[in-house]
């Protein structure tokens, strides 16, 4: 089979990633990023907490990035919002906050934590570990 | 010295800082060691005069807690523009897009940089921050005494100079930490109680 060696074990079907930064270089970083190696995936952005939750309604979410320093709702206020939305979907925290609060926060809700700046090799490792 | 080995810490952040700046620009990130100076807001005005020029380019992030101040990235004119387009090199951009494209990417350099500071900071002394959300702006060296509002021509500013220099382009910037005498009391005293909670050898 042409892509049997998909990560998700799941050839045929097309993920579903929202990127959510209020920088707008950040979101064209990881689109680029995701699409060089997952040209079929749906990828929604959002510069907000706010804009993700209207934006993702009546979808259905497999992975997202979020930032955590955003104008308004801040990064894990939305994870939190996303987590109940989105209970399956496999999220990051993306962020130039190093606190090991933030850090703390972020894997106390199973969410995975990613330094910034934004690489390819992390961009791909998260969505393909 | 107590102060002498939080810098120290500090410049492992900015270390790694460097480390990130390397890695987005693809090139090699020479970091200076830290100095730390207590100064007037005019002589800080002074100062930078002298390492940047007259025109500035500045990322700034206001941090609030424990202790509260201004954390700013601060690059001549030219030079700033000299790292967006090191930054920027493999980005497909519209001619129309470039000005605010260029001023979002320092944000981001700025937002990395600050932040491995500003984060370092919160992890060794254990207290948890709020950070503004970074942004750009440009002026003259004179307008850093009148930032957000605040005459600091008579008052007290921490200048923590870093010089980081980029070995292909020749770019230098500096941070600099800006807080009033009531927050760097509160800082001095961090310090200070770090260091009697877990001395070092």
């Amino acid at each position: 089979m042409a892509n049997k060696k998909d990560t998700f074990g799941k050839s045929n079907m097309n993920k579903t990633l929202m990127i959510v930064d209020d920088s707008r270089l950040s979101r064209n970083m990881i689109k680029a990023f995701v699409t060089a190696t997952k040209p079929d995936w749906n990828i929604i952005e959002a510069e907000s907490g706010e804009q993700a939750l209207t934006n993702s309604e009546g979808l259905a979410v497999d992975i997202v990035t979020i930032d955590y320093n955003m104008p308004g709702m801040d990064g894990i206020t939305l994870a939190a919002h996303l987590k109940a939305e989105f209970p399956q979907a496999k999220m990051a925290l993306l962020t130039a906050n190093i606190q090991d609060s933030v850090k703390q926060l972020a894997e106390s809700m199973n969410i995975m934590f990613i330094r910034k700046p934004i690489t390819q090799a992390k961009i791909k490792s998260f969505i393909e570990g | 010295m107590a102060e002498g080995w939080v810098y120290r810490n500090i410049n492992i952040g900015m270390g790694a800082a460097a480390a990130s700046l390397s890695e987005m620009l693809q090139e090699p990130v020479e970091l200076s060691l830290p100095n730390v100076e207590l100064m007037s807001g005019e002589k800080l005005a002074k100062a930078m005069k002298k390492l940047v020029g007259e025109d500035v380019s500045l990322v700034v992030e206001s941090f609030s807690g424990h202790f509260d101040g201004d954390a700013m990235l601060v690059f001549s004119k030219v030079h700033s523009m000299d790292l967006v387009r090191q930054l920027l090199k493999s980005e497909d951009l519209a001619i129309s897009d470039l000005s605010e494209v260029e001023q979002e990417a320092l944000v981001e350099i700025g937002n990395i940089i600050l932040n491995a500071c500003l984060g370092t900071l919160s992890n060794i002394f254990g207290k948890n921050m709020h950070y503004n959300i970074p942004f750009f702006t440009q002026g003259h060296c004179d307008d850093l005494l009148y930032f957000n509002n605040v005459d600091r021509k008579n008052q007290a500013v921490l200048l923590l100079t870093m010089q980081f220099v980029l070995e292909k382009t020749k770019i230098d910037g500096y941070l600099t930490i800006l807080m009033d005498v009531d927050s760097m009391e509160i800082f001095n005293q961090n310090i200070e109680q770090y260091f009697d909670a877990d001395p070092i050898v």
